[in-house]
């Protein structure tokens, strides 16, 4: 399988991921062949749209697909160990305390009932022994650390009392507060509104230069990854489509679903009077994969050979990968996209 | 934007004057008393003319959609003025208020709640036809017929129901809803949002399409003002319960003048790493505050970097900064354009 090479150590290594659930008729493949590599003090973005696997790529790392999914790979690489080996004992003493998860939202995964610093505190003590009220303190301390003002008067509140924007703090909070190596981010900021995001975003960005954590953020908003990340990996139909730095795949994608999902997205500088730019017809079903590559019955350039043979994914310079059979051509991107 | 003259002489097919909504916050189970109230919409006036989109943009809990919803009359505003078509409908009741309803037709967000899942889609579109007693076999079918091409849709799409779709076309369906009595204002509540990239494009287009077709007059309600962007003529920001700022389209993202029009478009993330990277942003420290107390005078000022005492003391009201026929007023005692969308680099 392709590797990504990197400078560094690998925090986490996938190799050939693939999920798939029992349906009605046959097997629904949700994760096809996914593999990549998370690194320390980096933001790895999935971005993709809904049914495109990105959440339940997530997921699998941390052993969270419930039946009937089922998770298949050649390896997943928690710091060198292999987390498929792990009992589940095993397995949730790094869950929630070496790799933590924030979700879109808060509310719901907040406890409406209980304290917002005992709910932190408790996060802790599940993973380390320590008293109460050092617990409680900890807590107290990692909300101030995600900048919640006066996080000690807090004390008692409870989520309903937390805005949105400070819910998501709080989570944030209660994943750091085991000072987690990983940070998987399921659109965090999806829920929020535009000036919060900005703040979460800047604290997600802190959080990755003052703690060395790898973040592995998942969005489906372009503007949210040039914002943040450091690499980013398009998914489509459960396969890696395009992956890359972003320098790179922002200034010279390659994938036509990269483009067409750039092209889409209306941005604040871009001609108003011209119509955007959509992918036709509808994204595509697990239930019920196209023959051959699977975005052909979008694509704009399709050939005879997209309709019948599913296409590998191509190393095109050290870090950039895509899928699609004219990536390799020599005038392929300059013939259909122009410019450099 | 060009205004055809001939419309000046007829009064705005909506405008609403001055118009308030407070919600009463009870206490106790059986005989609530009330103990405070919400200022959800404070005093906004605003005008929108035949064959014209106003967007109405602003976070969560600014007063848009209830304003969207005192429109419509399903709820009533505490103060104010809603005409249409010159004619006060504030206060509409029966037949009177059901013959303007058939002219002021809304699309939700979500479009998966908003169709019924046991009907299929003939039932559907029959339903506003029933409703406002002009349902006749053929004509009804034809005239569903010619909306569902309108859409994007096929006759053969009559027969199915909600859960066959996704969720564009769920869209394009409550879409089709909408017109099918011929309106003349179509309230879009968050159309796009619920969608996927790739799918909001789509519906995007269809209604810049739909609006040149049908010379029919949008209040588009967003929170995303690159979507406001593509299908509006006029834009207004609202901020805790006021319009703030309000403007045509390009000059509104151009030259905002409000420092919270500016801030709000400083925040939205730029699909381009180079760009966004070398951007100057406004950050906005916090949270806007409840609408329960709101802050005195201006609602902004506890946010607002260029807040003085006078911004805690004196309240300002929209007003004209009109130099070039934009339509330019806003509501700040300190309003001076400040570019902050830099130029599209590629």
């Amino acid at each position: 399988m392709e590797e990504m090479s990197g400078p560094h150590h690998a925090l986490l290594s996938v190799r050939d991921l693939n999920v798939s659930f029992a349906a009605d008729r046959g097997h629904a493949s949700a994760v096809d062949g996914v593999s990549f590599d998370l690194y320390e003090n980096e933001i790895l973005s999935i971005v993709g749209e809904s049914g495109s696997g990105k959440s339940v790529t997530a997921l699998s790392i941390l052993g969270l697909v419930d039946s009937p999914g089922k998770v298949d790979a050649e390896a997943i690489l928690f710091d060198g160990q292999d987390l498929r080996s792990l009992s589940e004992r095993q397995l949730r003493s790094i869950r929630g305390k070496e790799i933590a998860m924030i979700f879109q939202d808060p509310m719901t995964a907040l406890n409406p009932l209980f304290k917002v610093v005992s709910q932190i505190a408790e996060a802790l003590q599940t993973h380390s022994d320590v008293s109460k009220s050092d617990a409680i303190d900890a807590a107290i301390d990692s909300l101030s650390s995600v900048g919640i003002p006066n996080a000690r008067q807090r004390v008692d509140d409870y989520p309903h009392q937390f805005s949105g924007g400070m819910r998501q703090r709080a989570m944030i909070a209660m994943a750091m507060i085991t000072e987690p190596r990983i940070l998987i981010a399921d659109e965090p900021t999806t829920a929020l509104d535009v000036t919060i995001q900005a703040q979460i975003l800047d604290l997600l960005k802190e959080i990755v230069d003052t703690r060395s954590t790898a973040v592995l953020l998942i969005t489906h908003d372009l503007g949210v990854v040039a914002s943040v990340a450091d690499r980013v990996m398009v998914m489509y139909a459960g396969q890696i489509h395009e992956s890359g730095p972003i320098e790179e795949l922002f200034d010279r994608p390659v994938g036509p679903y990269t483009w067409g999902l750039m092209d889409s997205a209306p941005r604040l500088n871009a001609d108003v009077n011209l119509r955007l730019s959509q992918i036709a017809g509808q994204p595509a079903s697990i239930h019920n994969l196209p023959t051959g590559c699977r975005f052909h019955p979008r694509c704009p350039y399709i050939e005879e050979i997209c309709r019948s043979v599913e296409p590998e994914l191509v190393v095109l310079t050290e870090n950039h990968l895509a899928r699609c059979h004219f990536v390799a051509r020599k005038d392929w991107r300059q013939s259909r996209r122009g410019g450099s | 934007m060009s205004t055809d003259p001939s419309l000046l002489s007829e009064p705005p097919l909506l405008e609403v004057r001055d118009l308030s909504k407070n919600f009463a916050i009870e206490k106790g189970m059986l005989f609530g008393k009330e103990v405070d109230t919400v200022s959800a919409v404070n005093g906004v006036s605003f005008a929108i003319r035949r064959g014209e989109s106003l967007g109405l943009v602003g976070e969560s809990g600014c007063g848009k959609s209830t304003t969207a919803r005192m429109i419509l009359r399903l709820i009533d505003s505490t103060s104010g003025q809603i005409l249409f078509r010159g004619e006060d409908i504030t206060n509409s009741k029966g037949s009177e208020l059901k013959r303007i309803r058939q002219e002021i037709q809304i699309v939700f967000q979500d479009p998966f709640s908003t169709l019924n899942p046991r009907m299929r889609v003939d039932s559907i579109l029959s339903q506003p036809f029933k409703i406002h007693g002009s349902y006749e076999r053929d004509a009804t079918r034809k005239r569903i017929l010619d909306v569902l091409e309108m859409v994007g849709l096929s006759p053969e799409h009559l027969e199915r129901f909600p859960h066959e779709f996704s969720g564009g076309q769920r869209q394009r369906i409550g879409i089709a809803r909408a017109l099918c009595l011929s309106p003349s204002l179509l309230i879009l509540d968050e159309p796009v949002s619920a969608l996927d990239v790739s799918i909001q494009a789509q519906i995007i287009n269809l209604l810049r399409d739909l609006k040149e077709q049908l010379d029919i007059s949008y209040l588009f309600i967003a929170h995303d003002l690159s979507v406001v962007r593509h299908v509006s003529d006029r834009v207004a920001v609202m901020y805790l319960g006021n319009i703030v700022e309000t403007a045509n389209r390009n000059e509104l993202f151009q030259r905002p003048m409000h420092p919270y029009s500016q801030a709000l478009l400083s925040a939205i993330p730029l699909p381009n790493p180079r760009e966004q990277r070398e951007r100057k942003r406004i950050a906005l420290e916090g949270d806007p505050p409840s609408p329960v107390n709101p802050p005195e005078a201006c609602r902004f000022n506890p946010r607002c970097w260029k807040a003085t005492e006078e911004c805690r003391t004196v309240t300002p009201f929209l007003e004209s900064k009109d130099e070039s026929g934009e339509n330019h007023r806003v509501a700040c005692h300190y309003a001076a354009p400040a570019a902050v969308i830099p130029e599209s680099t590629g």
